[in-house]
């Protein structure tokens, strides 16, 4: 009798296993798009874990706010490459960046503290960058979700609504918040944090901080 | 080893060599008869689109259409005090996502202004997320070799264990959650008799969690090993891999595919008893390797924990307590700040009268936390619940809505009350009563402020009605959670409110006989939430019920209905379920059709499940 039913089971496995080939790429696919150019942002060591150059990636949002009031008229193209700083001069130390979607709850309470930290620490020289990518309902967060979030939590630092899922390849989204700490003097990747880790990421920051501080 | 032939020469050795050559034929060993166990148990999966996929994710889109084969074949042999055993686990997956497929089909869903760009951005990360899962594998997911005689018990290889209640060491099977932990090293235990017994545990080794997780498709692999220990241990085990998308270097950190740095542990375990007490004092310590996740557990290079537990057995005619005091001190890496110990106390009390039956349950933790495994949470997110200790919570054992940590700040009480009215009639209920700190918002350190405060309150009633010979049973709970925060929440639309979690529910249970061996059962749960801050924004409603028909012993049918009213998810779900008994010592279990998807969770260990929409095919035997 087992072994009617493994010879079932083997054969109807086979019929659903056969025949798995890789797909054909349309060639507009493979043309090089409009994209999010920057050639002086590092193109080598680009990945997603630890020690890797984060890449490059542009996004809609707000730079400043709770300086300028979101609206149509005044979104933004934001790109990680607008904060990278290999010389110095723009004033950041360190970026954070940050995911938040409405559905997550550790977001939403991450992001009651946020505004706080980046008025403490933004003197220092820290940027917190933060995307939101996903509304309630897991779908894509939109501009004006965006909006309302900004009112909600009262952001004061760069924000942007990631509907495209750039920052998906860096850790699941189904374990948000993400929040990566970057050196902008090259884009590599200092820490990655899953899940709101305040009790040690923000001691790292600020230590991080410290250090580059007096090394200045 | 990868081993597609193995995976497929397992099941068919199984199917074909005829059971009368497999069955048990005990023989021996220089004049000692050895007995020889042999089960084999393999699951064929295959996995329909789900239903579950949103534009732009690649994670949900690549668990559609992927099938495999698990098998576990464990054979154990006994001559006299010696038993030798191994359990050598095999996946072959014969159908899996293709990332170019991924990426092409999301790329012409989302339809961006820069379709290069993102399809070139999609295929990069569904090359990552498959660079760890659909990968076949045969490994030696168990083995130990055992001696035991009375007063001695002696294990290398692979052993659980539970110490005290399971807040200083917890590792054994949870079928629930598909997982099955042991420590794969030495465990010693001795035993007296006598007026007062003694009872002496010690054991150490590597934690060997399940490598592969079925629902997924997801694997662990480890890095290089660091040391002799490490190679004797995690020989043959799932590596870390190299992929046309995921880099492979010595860094276990920066390799994608290298999912979990193994712990380390010695624990231990002093236990007197007399004819209605016990007094057991317990420790473990928690070795870590480079954390692989930085959060507060993982980066601790060092956990301690230590308890002190009581047992009386009816310390009064109808009484019985059990308390257990605990200890935990995390040594952190010289960078990081500095922490507390925590600290916890777990209670309980057992009243059983003629007719009643009442258990108070109270707990008081303070940063107690769970020795939650050195997993890379990015990377390998569907072990995130691995854990080497259970902290108890105290609330019912499936309970899912104890949001965050709660568990590891928290102080109350739960009351269950069993009263038998007269003959086949009882009255049921539970009470309970939390304050935590942990729930709505990360509080490793415990603050108890009224900021981070959260009341719980949980409240259930009902009634069980059994027949004179137990063959009908009806049982009715109703009940609902309360849960309010100290602080004014913000929800979705910008208004502000203190309720963060509400529920009522209603569960229920029916078995009737039908006529001969034959009965009919219908099962379900039913469920109203709602939770202020994150989730879907809007109250819903949730459930199932499972009619069933069974055959004595042999077979059963079940369908089960399910539901789920969240915005974006599908309402409804149906699935049937065939098992059948061909011989006292086989099983075949068949599931078709689907399951929503949900928060699973056994003592405060949860599991958050995709849906499922497809094929399950069980085989077990035992020789």
């Amino acid at each position: 009798m087992f072994a009617r039913f493994a010879a079932a089971g083997l054969a109807a496995s086979l019929t659903l296993g056969c025949g798995s080939n890789a797909p054909e790429v349309p060639e507009e696919l493979l043309a090089s798009g409009p994209g999010c150019a920057a050639p002086d942002y590092p193109a080598d060591g680009v990945g997603t874990e630890t020690g890797d150059v984060v890449k490059n990636a542009c996004f809609v949002g707000y730079r400043a706010p709770d300086r300028v009031a979101p609206s149509a008229a005044h979104r933004e193209t934001i790109a990680f490459s607008d904060y990278y700083d290999p010389a110095g001069t723009k004033g950041v130390s360190l970026l954070l960046l940050n995911t938040a979607a409405i559905w997550c709850s550790a977001c939403v309470a991450e992001h009651g503290n946020l505004p706080a930290r980046a008025t403490e620490l933004g003197p220092q020289g820290l940027v917190i960058l933060s995307s939101l990518f996903e509304d309630g309902q897991k779908h894509p967060a939109s501009v004006d979700d965006l909006e309302r979030w900004i009112a909600n939590f009262h952001t004061n630092f760069p924000m942007v609504a990631d509907p495209y899922l750039y920052l998906g390849p860096y850790a699941s989204t189904a374990l948000a918040p993400l929040n990566m700490v970057v050196d902008p003097r090259t884009m590599k990747i200092l820490r990655k944090y899953v899940g709101d880790q305040g009790s040690v990421m923000w001691p790292y920051i600020e230590s991080e901080l410290k250090a580059r501080s007096a090394a200045r | 080893m990868r081993g597609l032939p193995f995976a497929l020469a397992l099941p068919l050795w199984a199917a074909l060599v005829p059971s009368r050559a497999l069955a048990l034929e005990p023989g021996s060993v220089v004049g000692t008869p050895v007995l020889v166990e042999v089960n084999e148990s393999s699951s064929l999966y295959y996995n329909f689109d789900n239903r579950d996929s949103k534009p732009s994710q690649v994670p949900t889109r690549a668990n559609d259409g992927f099938g495999l084969i698990y098998n576990r074949l464990s054979a154990q042999a006994t001559a006299g005090s010696v038993s030798l055993g191994v359990r050598v686990d095999n996946v072959w997956f014969y159908a899996s996502p293709n990332a170019t497929q991924v990426a092409l089909d999301l790329t012409n869903e989302a339809r961006p202004a820069n379709a290069p760009g993102y399809f070139r951005s999609k295929l990069d990360e569904a090359g990552l997320e498959l660079s760890n899962r659909f990968i076949d594998w045969v490994y030696p997911s168990k083995y130990y070799l055992t001696y035991s005689r009375p007063g001695l018990e002696a294990t290398l290889g692979d052993a659980s264990a539970q110490l005290g209640r399971g807040i200083v060491l917890s590792v054994r099977k949870r079928d629930e959650l598909g997982s099955d932990t042991t420590i794969r090293g030495a465990r010693v235990t001795v035993s007296s008799r006598g007026p007062v017994g003694l009872k002496l545990t010690a054991l150490g080794g590597e934690l060997n969690p399940l490598r592969i997780d079925e629902a997924s498709g997801r694997y662990l692999g480890v890095p290089s090993s660091r040391d002799s220990l490490g190679t004797l241990t995690e020989a043959g085990m799932p590596r870390a891999i190299r992929t046309d998308f995921a880099p492979l270097n010595a860094d276990c950190q920066a390799s994608p595919t290298c999912g979990y740095a193994p712990d380390r542990i010695t624990a231990g375990q002093v236990e007197f008893s007399g004819e209605r007490w016990k007094l057991g004092t317990q420790g473990s310590a928690l070795f870590r390797a480079a954390p692989l996740s930085e959060d507060l557990l993982r980066s601790a290079q060092r956990m301690l924990t230590l308890s002190q537990s009581v047992e009386l057995a009816r310390v009064l005619p109808d009484l019985s307590l059990y308390g257990e005091l605990a200890y935990q001190h995390l040594t952190e890496p010289a960078d990081a700040p500095r922490s507390d110990p925590g600290y916890g106390l777990y209670a309980s009390a057992s009243y059983t009268p003629e007719d009643v039956a009442l258990t108070l349950e109270g707990r008081h933790y303070r940063r107690l936390f769970p020795l939650a495994a050195n997993v890379k949470l990015a990377r390998a997110g569907e072990f995130a619940s691995l854990a080497y200790n259970q902290v108890p919570t105290t609330e019912l054992e499936d309970n899912d809505t104890e949001y965050e940590r709660m568990n590891t700040c928290v102080s109350g009480a739960r009351l269950r009350g069993d009263f038998t009215l007269r003959r086949g009639v009882r009255a049921l209920g539970s009470l309970s009563h939390y304050v935590t700190y942990a729930e709505s918002g990360a509080n490793e350190a415990c603050a108890t402020t009224a900021q981070q405060l959260n009341r719980v309150y949980d409240a259930s009633s009902g009634f069980a009605l059994d027949s004179s010979d137990r063959a009908k049973h009806l049982e009715v709970v109703l009940g609902g959670r309360l849960d309010r925060a100290g602080r004014e929440l913000k929800l979705g639309d910008g208004s502000e409110s203190h309720l963060f979690y509400t529920e009522a529910y209603l569960r229920h249970q029916l078995e009737l006989p039908i006529s001969g061996d034959f009965s009919f059962s219908l099962t379900g749960r039913h469920r109203r939430r709602a939770q202020a801050e994150g989730g879907p924004g809007v109250p819903w409603s949730e459930g199932e019920e499972v009619l069933g028909v069974e055959w004595a012993e042999h077979s059963s049918l079940g369908l089960g209905a399910e539901y789920d009213t969240r915005p974006g998810v599908p309402h409804r779900y149906f699935n049937i379920e065939l098992s059948h008994r061909p011989t006292p010592s086989s099983r075949i279990a068949l599931f078709a059709g689907q399951r929503r998807g949900a928060l699973r969770c056994v003592g405060g260990i949860c599991r958050l499940y995709p849906p499922f929409e497809g094929v399950r095919l069980d085989l077990a035997m035992r020789f």
